[in-house]
């Protein structure tokens, strides 16, 4: 039987006086990988942020409508966003490491959370950078400079950096997109291991990889939800024709 | 396949020449400024002469006093308008919404730098030492002690004539911090503060030190402002009193006392003194040593900004 | 939106066809070289079957081609993967041509009982059900395809006829025996041949409507594999 982990209702955004994302329902099973595709602008990314109110950051952004995660209501006005920023963790499209060293990056949430015992921030280090399959090849730098590690490597830094305020949820926005593919295969890896922790959810512009990696997959367009299914029911036989023709390649 | 001879790009060549002119001929006139500067006034430079006060009506000492007193009112007003400014700029950056007031605002502070300093001399005058020094005194009891020209209000007035200069630098740091960063942070749980601290400032560092650097070379070299705010012809004593706690004593800048400032002595000695031939060496030697004074105020600012980018591996 | 995809699909379908009519060409022509003691003709089905090789690696090639180069997905995918099966119940259907062709060489004339057999009968239900077959895979003609399955049982029974008739006429006289063997051959024969036309009408409900009725389970909806979570 399949838990749910999030519960969208009838959700609409607005940036100004345009509508960005139109009556989005739908509900994210735990434990799972589901992805989010649709052609540019179709408000993919928009509506991930809703889930950890990324949005609440930009002038003239209104969020209407229902979010729950874990039975609460993460838009009511009595919620506290920050914690809810440390449950809902995200990755972004390109790696925006601190530039701090290695350990320092990853430390910087559970330090802000209040955690000061060096021992178990080293702990907390070794953990997370384990998990994000990366501990082998920076354990022996950790205090180098981030930056100064590949491209890929630095986007698992992220998701490392990530885990470290130990989330139940991983939000992430096209985390390959600026990847060469066997990083990105890395990463891809990565998120199978993960999602048998976490619940994950992932916005990608490529196809292909959200048949690969994902169980589940809605398809968005022009800020509406099309379609939202098990990933091989889209990807075999989707119930709507604008899915079909999305996934076929007949347009977008 | 045409490959096509190279083709002389006629625009191009007289555009870098006319910018290597420009450029030869800045190099020239500092050169003949600082040359001039450097060979008038190194012959007037000694031990003596950096430590003893003037003798003689200014024809002859040194000029100690005066050393002291540029660096005790720069470091003062570095003190002051520095938290002035970058907390300024945070909170208009940051925190304040864009709204007609807040523009109003911003557009005042670049007005501010284009006000002529005697302005601020006599702000300075008739707010800090007439208003603010005068009700001090009365409130403290304490007679005629701030309600007369000082150190402090020298250092404050200058501070607010720098304060545009280190709000801008400052602005133009945060904004420099990219907003992945900020996103980063916020993404891990962290309040505004929290990354205003831990990553936006120590990522605008370097910026601000630029901005402080910039606002100590003008300090330094201002006249008009400390005209009437306590820059004195001369003064037998240094500004300093000593703070005794059971019988230790330290000796301290007092900030209520008159100093001796370079660029006023300068001044001074081109337009006051009884004998100009006579002071015209000391006046070049005390040119060179105000230029070098603040070449070397600033090179422990630009010293810190060189550690900070490193760290941030900007370098 | 034009799609490189199109291009291949394009000439996977015509390959397909061309295969269609090639194979049908070759049952019409084997019956017939039967039906009319054509010795010539048998031999040409037999000479041709090189022909219908060819389109099958073919069509082999071109599949794999699309997959190994593009990612066909839904409709694209269903197409493609049962252009496989056709062409391989096509080609099987070809080698069975060839095989009746060698019994009419091999029994050379009819022999007298030949009426007694179903094999007229069997020879007009098999061609029709070929021919209905292709139709309803060119056309996505479900109802079509339907037929086709039906049909399927009166050929089984029609072959489990010609047993019982073929060796009373054996037991008759041992002179009909090699010819009778000959002929039950051929029946046997022509009932694969309707097998392998019902495997393609079935294909017919994948592509159109992705249900898999493989195996006369026609209510035997798409299902996932095991290996998929719960639900």
């Amino acid at each position: 039987m399949k838990e749910i982990k999030i519960v969208v209702k009838n959700l609409n955004l607005f940036y100004g006086e345009k509508q960005a994302l139109k009556n989005i329902t739908l509900d994210i099973s735990a434990k799972r990988v589901t992805a989010f595709i649709g052609p540019s602008g179709c408000g993919k990314s928009t509506f991930l942020r809703v889930l950890n109110r990324m949005n609440d950051l930009i002038d003239n952004v209104k969020t209407e409508g229902e979010v729950y995660i874990d039975g609460v209501n993460i838009y009511d006005r009595s919620l506290d966003i920050v914690n809810l920023r440390k449950n809902v963790g995200m990755v972004f499209q390109k790696s925006n490491l601190f530039p701090k060293s290695i350990y320092e990056n990853i430390v910087y949430g559970p330090k802000i959370n209040g955690i000061r015992d060096k021992k178990l921030l080293d702990e907390i280090v070794e953990r997370t950078l384990n998990q994000a399959a990366i501990w082998g090849e920076v354990k022996d730098r950790l205090n180098e400079n981030a930056l100064s590690l590949s491209g890929g490597q630095q986007q698992r830094l992220c998701i490392a950096r990530a885990l470290a305020v130990e989330p139940e949820i991983i939000l992430m926005d096209e985390p390959a997109s600026a990847l060469d593919p066997i990083s990105t295969a890395k990463i891809e890896e990565l998120i199978h291991d993960l999602k048998k922790e976490y619940t994950i959810v992932i916005v990608t512009h490529n196809m292909q990889q959200a048949a690969r990696v994902s169980d589940q997959t809605a398809f968005f367009y022009l800020g509406e939800l099309i379609e939202f299914d098990r990933t091989t029911t889209i990807f075999t036989k989707p119930s709507i024709k604008q899915t079909e023709d999305y996934i076929t390649g007949r347009f977008g | 396949m045409e490959l096509k001879k190279r083709k002389k790009d006629f625009t191009g060549a007289i555009s870098l020449g006319i910018v290597r002119i420009m450029f030869f001929f800045l190099v020239f006139v500092l050169i003949l400024l600082l040359g001039k500067i450097f060979i008038e006034g190194i012959g007037v430079i000694s031990l003596e002469f950096l430590i003893d006060s003037p003798k003689d009506n200014m024809t002859g000492g040194g000029i100690g006093p005066a050393i002291f007193g540029t660096i005790a009112v720069t470091l003062l007003m570095v003190l002051f308008t520095v938290p002035l400014g970058v907390f300024s700029a945070i909170y208009l950056n940051e925190y304040a919404t864009d709204t007609f007031f807040t523009r109003i605002i911003r557009t005042s502070i670049n007005n501010l730098a284009g006000v002529p300093s005697i302005v601020f001399g006599l702000f300075g005058l008739g707010f800090f030492i007439l208003f603010i020094g005068k009700n001090l005194d009365e409130v403290l009891q304490t007679g005629l002690l701030f309600g007369q020209p000082a150190l402090l209000w020298a250092s404050a007035t200058l501070a607010v004539l720098v304060l545009p200069i280190v709000i801008v630098s400052t602005l133009e740091a945060l904004n420099s911090v990219p907003k992945s960063h900020r996103d980063a942070s916020y993404g891990l749980g962290a309040t505004k503060w929290q990354t205003i601290k831990n990553i936006v400032l120590p990522q605008a560092r370097p910026g601000i030190l630029t901005g402080t650097i910039l606002a100590i070379s003008r300090g330094a070299g201002e006249t008009a402002p400390i005209l009437f705010l306590g820059a004195a012809f001369f003064l037998p004593n240094l500004p300093i009193a000593d703070i005794c706690i059971s019988g230790y004593c330290i000796p301290m800048i007092n900030p209520t006392e008159q100093f001796m400032y370079l660029a006023y002595h300068i001044f001074i000695m081109a337009t006051q003194s009884s004998n100009p031939t006579k002071t015209l060496p000391l006046q070049y030697g005390s040119t060179l040593v105000l230029i070098v004074l603040t070449f070397l105020l600033n090179i422990t600012a630009i010293i810190f900004r060189y550690r900070f980018r490193k760290i941030l591996g900007r370098l | 939106m034009e799609r490189l995809l199109d291009e291949h699909i394009e000439k996977l379908k015509t390959r397909v066809i061309k295969m269609c009519s090639l194979v049908d060409e070759q049952v019409q022509s084997a019956i017939k070289s039967v039906e009319e003691e054509n010795l010539e003709l048998a031999q040409q089905v037999i000479e041709k079957d090189t022909k219908v090789d060819k389109y099958d690696n073919k069509i082999d090639k071109i599949c794999q081609k699309i997959f190994a180069l593009t990612q066909p997905v839904a409709m694209d995918l269903r197409l493609i993967m049962s252009s496989l099966t056709i062409n391989n119940n096509l080609e099987r259907i070809g080698d069975i041509a060839v095989n009746i062709a060698e019994y009419a060489i091999m029994i050379k004339s009819k022999p007298a009982f030949f009426n007694q057999t179903n094999l007229e009968e069997m020879f007009k239900v098999s061609k029709q059900m070929l021919k209905d077959a292709i139709d309803a895979y060119i056309g996505g003609n479900e109802t079509l395809a339907k037929s086709v399955i039906e049909s399927d049982n009166k050929l089984d029974q029609l072959n489990f006829d010609n047993h019982k008739i073929s060796i009373d006429i054996m037991k008759q006289n041992p002179e009909n025996i090699e010819p009778g063997i000959a002929l039950l051959v051929m029946s046997r024969q022509l009932e694969r041949l309707g097998d392998h036309c019902t495997n393609i009408a079935e294909d017919v409900f994948f592509i159109v409507e992705a249900r898999l009725i493989k195996h006369k389970y026609e209510k035997y909806l798409f299902a996932d594999d095991k290996d998929d979570k719960d639900d």
